[in-house]
């Protein structure tokens, strides 16, 4: 629910009829979980260790889903590329004498988007076992290591600092889009999110990124904000937008030519490459309920 | 300004679309034609009363369209609406129908809001009847259902009805429920009854955690209350969600608004930064928003020596002793008090002190130290004491390993000795492993003086004791069953051996890999029976205890 004024209902409603030609571009970030602990390695033998970290995968990437919908979590990316990588790795940590003390089992989590790696912070590990814990199910019986990992994977989305961090250290230089379209009238740029899936909130912003001019090429970055739906074509019941502020090769561009330096470009020939981030992503539960009332049935 | 679309010809595109839309517009409409008229221009110029139509001619969609537009124009709402329903009337399936009427609804809504207020009223009922309409041909449109509480909820004669239909739609449990709860909420909370109006929101915030509407309505309630125990519990909610930021920025707008409750929303920041799920730099609280808004009470009579220690003792740890308001519930002896300063720092302490362990931070150490010595020296709760004894038995530092236990080791006997007489063998259990282990630790295997229990062997051959105990009670699968870890068995076979008692270290290893592998746990016999110690028995070795070491070694397949 957001203060966006009430109007236009009729034509948003019929909006989302469109939803389905919307292009997008895919969104998927993998989640990969890897038991690295030799420990455990040994104890639960090649088959029942790959069983257990594809099910605790498909479990991160189900929860990630829910404060993250913009983007497309998946364990098993079949032809799909992912955009992203996010691992969640079960490793072992010697903290004293290994002949008088077992490692720790710690729970760390490793990012890479375009194929870079991301630096996480250490903060955000959790132990899974502590070294004074010797009763650790390494052979998983009974089902237990594989019970104690899906809960502690799934405390730790479930964290709220853990979510900030994820978006600031990860989300952020997630693509989740290659494209973007500015409006004829010279005030709006659409992009092809569909508004409805992609629940975002009103004060959430988006980095668009490409690089321009020649013969002496500067990168150009610019903010869209404002989210709202696209309740016209092009791209019906995608995601409307303002220019926000904008930056070419590192320097500001004024107010006054923001929209024909920064936007304008970007509707002439040749097509440039274009990359786009939620930064930062807010999440919105009911994107289609405006002062209590629901727009779209 | 968002969008730029024309609202008044949002209708007409509405009508347009929709019925078009649906596949059946022309053929329903030919079939059975609305009352229209011939002229549409003629329409628009006539201000109220559209002209009759003969029945058999056909009046396009666009045409009838516009002729409502000109009613709207005109300030004829209820003409208008008419038209529109009529229109509305001509889709096709029940489906389509309910659909359209469903958007006629919302878009009537939306008009009755930018209307003078003369003609808000009439825009509110075509709203309320396209609803209506909706729900006659799908009753269990919670869409519709809600926002035709919208429209009620205004009219005081009808908030029953609001709140009835609220309740259907939130009956339906279908994806819309967090909004029907809110808005409920809210009908409840204009009622003045704020305890309905915190339960729904609470249940709407638990629907879904990201639901930040629903958060800001249990505090927009919670605020309103004379203290700040409703909202206490809401952070207590929260830290159990893991919300551990709504918690902290939940207490610093309390703080604000709650004067006389200050004390205890102090102590529950603590309580939330003490959370798992708070996984932050603990220093780095000054740099949050909460953090901000809570620095700015360091002046506060209340709390203000609170906040300086709080912040003070969380960029550095600080000798326990030096703390004034944080150790208000502690009187050195027992546990602290429930729910007192003391109480929430003893735990934080101890957070901080795992959070830096985790991460190989000098700093973990002393936080373990403060939590120790506001432990009381009734040392009943000895997590945090292992885990300092721990580090020290890791870097070697006996010494003060051995002044560490001689410190706590009346308390923590004193402890055992309640829980002794309590039957509580659980923690008479967990108690006399810890014993036993810093005892292990320090080499203190027998007792040379008396009394004869204050050493590792007797604390843990009891130690097991205790665990019966608590299994035949508790009726628990044998996986799941206390009993001395591998690390404790190997520490009880190490101290007879070191005591000179070869056959009951072989003995120790062997019962305790039987009541490993009776529970189906290998591993762990594996760990008790490993190959390193087994080339170190003597040759001289009792032949019944060989006999089982080879059983008991070839069923945990440690060969």
């Amino acid at each position: 629910m957001t203060a966006r004024q009430f109007v236009s209902f009729a034509c948003f409603a019929a909006a989302f009829m469109c939803n389905a030609a919307i292009a997008q571009t895919p969104r998927v970030v993998q989640i990969v979980v890897a038991v690295e602990s030799q420990q455990f390695k040994d104890g639960l033998g090649a088959t029942h260790r790959t069983q257990i970290e594809s099910e605790v995968a498909a479990l991160v990437a189900t929860e990630l889903g829910k404060p993250f919908p913009i983007f497309d979590w998946r364990a098993s990316p079949g032809n799909v590329v992912p955009v992203a990588t996010l691992t969640a790795a079960i490793i072992e940590r010697q903290l004293g004498d290994p002949d008088t003390s077992d490692p720790e089992i710690k729970l760390v989590w490793r990012a890479k988007a375009e194929g870079i790696e991301l630096v996480m912070p250490r903060e955000i590990e959790s132990t899974l076992y502590k070294a004074s814990v010797t009763d650790r199910p390494i052979d998983d019986f009974g089902g237990k290591f594989r019970r104690a990992l899906g809960e502690a994977a799934v405390a730790w989305v479930n964290s709220e600092t853990n979510q900030n961090q994820l978006k600031d250290k990860f989300l952020r230089h997630v693509l989740i889009a290659n494209k973007v379209v500015p409006t004829a009238n010279s005030e709006f740029v659409v992009v092809p999110l569909p508004w409805q899936d992609v629940k975002m909130r009103q004060d959430s912003v988006l980095r668009v990124e490409y690089v321009e001019g020649t013969p002496d090429p500067q990168q150009m970055r610019f903010t869209l904000t404002g989210m709202a739906p696209r309740l016209a074509d092009p791209l019906l019941g995608s995601t409307q937008t303002l220019l926000g502020n904008c930056q070419r090769g590192g320097g500001p561009v004024p107010d006054a030519d923001r929209w024909n330096k920064c936007v304008a470009p970007l509707s002439t020939n040749p097509l440039r490459r274009v990359s786009v981030y939620a930064d930062p992503y807010n999440y919105e539960p009911h994107p289609d309920v405006l002062n209590g009332v629901i727009v779209n049935e | 300004m968002r969008t730029t679309h024309t609202t008044i010809g949002c209708i007409s595109l509405l009508l347009v679309t929709l019925t078009a839309a649906g596949g059946d517009f022309k053929q329903v409409y030919k079939a059975k034609p609305a009352p229209a008229v011939a002229n549409p221009a003629a329409a628009a110029a006539t201000p109220a009363t559209p002209t009759p139509t003969p029945a058999a001619q056909v009046e396009s969609p666009q045409a009838a369209v516009a002729r409502g537009e000109a009613l709207y124009r005109n300030g004829d709402i209820a003409g208008a609406a008419k038209v529109f329903e009529a229109h509305a009337e001509l889709a096709g399936t029940p489906a389509e129908k309910s659909s359209t009427f469903f958007r006629l609804g919302v878009q009537w809504q939306g008009e009755a809001a930018k209307l003078p207020a003369t003609q808000q009223l009439e825009a509110r009922q075509a709203a309320a009847s396209a609803y209506e309409r909706t729900l006659q041909v799908n009753p269990n449109s919670g869409a519709a259902l809600n926002n035709l509480a919208q429209i009620y909820k205004s009219e005081p004669a009808n908030v029953a009805k609001a709140d009835e239909l609220l309740t259907r739609a939130i009956a339906l449990n279908d994806s819309r429920k967090g909004v029907y709860l809110l808005n409920r909420a809210a009908l409840k909370r204009d009622a003045g009854d704020l305890n309905a109006a915190t339960d729904l929101a609470k249940q709407a915030a638990a629907e879904d955690k990201g639901n930040l509407e629903a958060h800001k309505m249990v505090m927009n309630v919670a605020l309103l209350r004379d203290n700040a125990s409703p909202l206490l519990a809401y952070i207590d909610d929260l830290n159990a969600r893991g919300l551990v930021v709504r918690a902290l920025d939940s207490a610093a707008e309390g703080l604000a608004k709650f004067p006389n409750d200050r004390k205890r929303l102090l102590t529950s920041v603590a309580r939330t930064i003490s959370n798992s799920a708070y996984t932050a730099d603990p220093w780095a609280l000054g740099e949050t928003d909460a953090g901000r808004a809570i620095g700015k009470f360091s002046q506060d009579p209340a709390i203000g020596t609170g906040v300086s220690e709080l912040f003070q003792m969380l960029r550095t740890p600080v000798p326990a002793d030096s703390l004034v308001w944080w150790k208000d519930g502690f009187d050195k002896y027992m546990w602290p008090r429930e729910g007192s300063p003391a109480e929430a720092m003893l735990d934080l302490t101890r957070r901080c002190g795992e959070i830096y362990s985790g991460i190989g931070d000098a700093r973990a150490e002393a936080y373990y130290r403060m939590s120790v010595d506001l432990n009381g020296k009734l040392n009943a709760e000895s997590r945090a004491l292992l885990a300092l004894a721990e580090i020290l038995y890791r870097q070697k530092r006996m010494d003060e390993l051995n002044r560490l236990l001689a410190e706590n080791e009346d308390g923590l006997m004193q402890a055992k000795g309640r829980t002794l007489a309590a039957a509580d063998h659980l923690h008479t259990y967990e108690l006399r492993l810890a014993l036993g282990m810093m005892y292990g630790y320090v080499g203190r295997f027998k007792a040379t003086t008396p009394p004869n229990y204050a050493a590792s062997i007797w604390m843990l051959v009891h130690a097991q004791e205790s665990a019966q105990k608590y299994n035949e009670g508790a009726h628990l699968p044998p996986a799941e069953q206390i009993k001395l870890p591998p690390n404790a068995v190997k520490m009880l076979s190490t101290g007879y051996a070191t005591t000179n008692n070869p056959r009951e270290s072989v003995e120790a290893r062997l019962k305790g890999a039987e009541r490993f592998l009776n529970s189906g746990q290998t591993r762990f016999a594996q760990q008790v029976l490993d190959q390193e110690w087994q080339r170190t028995l003597p040759n001289d070795l009792d032949a019944g205890q060989r006999q089982r070491l080879a059983e008991l070694t070839a069923r945990a397949g440690t060969n």
